[in-house]
C-alpha cells in the first residue's frame, strides 16, 4: 500500500516572498487550478513538474513532497 | 487589451480561448441544425470533438498535466456510460430476439467501435508495439474463429474456408509479429487494404444506410485492427531506428 503524500509546497510559497498560486503557475508553466490542486493534495504532480518547482524554490524535492509512510509499511519494517 | 493578457485573462478566469470556441461551435450547430438543415450538425460535432481530435494529433497543446489527467479520467467515465447504456439499448431492443437487430444505427456497432478503439489504444499505450499487436492480433483471431465455428459449426466446408480466410491470418500474424515486426506490419497494412476491396466494404453510391453499416461493421472488426497493428508496427520500427 503506498503512503500518504505531504505537500510543503504552500509553505514554500510563502517563505518565497508570498509568492501567489497565480505567479507560480505562471513561473512552472501550469494553470492555477493545478497549483491549487497539488497544495489540496487532490492532484500529484509527475516527476517533471515537481523538479521544475523544486528547482524554482531551490530546495530538493523530497522538501516539497514528502511520502508518508501508511501503518502496513510501518509494521512491515518493523518486522524486518 | 492585447491578444495574450486578453488570453491570460480569460484563463485566470477558468476559461480557455479552445473551450469557448468549441462550445460556441456546439450551440451554433444546434441552433442552426434544427433551424435551417440537419448538415449543421456537423458544426456541432466539430465543437464537441475537434479540440480532442486536434489535441490528440499533437495541433493543440493547450492543456497542462492535471488538465490533461483530468481529461482522461473524464474520457474513461464517458466511455463506461457509453457503453453501460449501449449494452442496455441492445438488450432492451432485442429482448426476446436471438439477433442483434436491424436499427438504423445498431447500437452493436457502436459498442464494437468503441471497444476496438479502447482496447487497440489501451494495449499500444502500454505495451511495447509488438507486444499490442501479438494481444491484439490474437484476441481478433480467437473472436473470429470463435464466431465461424459458431456460424458453420456443422459444415466442414465453409468452416475451414472462413477459418483459414479470417481466423488463422489473425492468429498467424500475432506470433509472426513479434519475429518480424517490419515484415509483418507491411504485410498487415496491406492485407487490411486488400480486405476492404476483396469483401467489398466499401458502400456502393446509393447503398441503404442499413447495408452500409452492416459493412462499417465489418470494416471495424477486420480491416481496421490489421492495418492499425500494421500501422504500430512500423511506427515501432521506425522509433527504434531513430533512437
Amino acid at each position: 500500500m503506498s503512503g500518504q503524500l505531504k505537500v510543503n509546497l504552500r509553505r514554500y510559497r510563502f517563505e518565497a516572498g508570498d509568492l501567489t498560486q497565480q505567479e507560480l503557475a505562471e513561473r512552472v508553466g501550469v494553470s492555477r487550478q493545478t497549483i491549487i490542486s497539488i497544495e489540496k493534495g487532490k492532484y500529484e504532480p509527475s516527476i517533471q513538474l515537481a523538479l521544475r518547482l523544486a528547482r524554482l524554490f531551490g530546495v530538493p524535492v523530497e522538501s516539497l513532497f514528502e511520502l508518508e509512510d501508511s501503518k502496513e509499511e510501518g509494521n512491515g519494517a518493523r518486522k524486518i | 487589451m492585447a491578444p495574450g493578457k486578453f488570453d491570460s485573462a480569460l484563463r485566470r478566469w477558468g476559461f480557455s480561448p479552445v473551450g469557448i470556441v468549441a462550445v460556441l461551435l456546439v450551440f451554433a450547430g444546434f441552433f442552426l441544425a434544427v433551424t435551417v438543415h440537419i448538415v449543421f450538425f456537423a458544426v456541432l460535432a466539430v465543437g464537441a470533438f475537434g479540440p480532442g481530435l486536434l489535441r490528440q494529433l499533437g495541433f493543440i497543446r493547450d492543456l497542462d498535466e492535471c488538465q490533461k489527467r483530468a481529461s482522461v479520467e473524464a474520457a474513461h467515465r464517458a466511455f463506461i456510460a457509453a457503453g453501460l447504456f449501449l449494452t442496455a439499448v441492445i438488450v432492451a431492443r432485442n429482448w426476446g430476439k436471438l439477433s442483434l437487430g436491424d436499427d438504423l444505427v445498431p447500437a452493436s456497432l457502436v459498442l464494437a467501435l468503441v471497444l476496438v478503439v479502447y482496447a487497440v489504444s489501451y494495449c499500444l499505450s502500454f505495451w511495447d508495439p509488438r507486444q499490442a499487436a501479438f494481444l491484439v492480433l490474437l484476441s481478433f483471431g480467437v473472436f473470429w474463429l470463435v464466431f465461424v465455428v459458431l456460424s458453420h459449426g456443422n459444415e466442414p466446408g465453409p468452416l475451414f474456408a472462413e477459418a483459414g480466410l479470417v481466423a488463422v491470418p489473425f492468429i498467424l500474424a500475432a506470433f509472426l509479429a513479434k519475429r518480424w515486426p517490419r515484415v509483418i506490419g507491411l504485410l498487415l497494412l496491406a492485407a487490411g487494404i486488400a480486405a476492404i476491396f476483396f469483401f467489398h466494404l466499401i458502400p456502393p453510391a446509393g447503398a441503404t444506410p442499413e447495408r452500409m453499416f452492416g459493412k462499417i461493421g465489418v470494416i471495424i472488426l477486420l480491416p481496421l485492427p490489421l492495418a492499425l497493428m500494421g500501422l504500430a508496427l512500423l511506427g515501432r520500427r521506425a522509433r527504434t531506428e531513430e533512437q
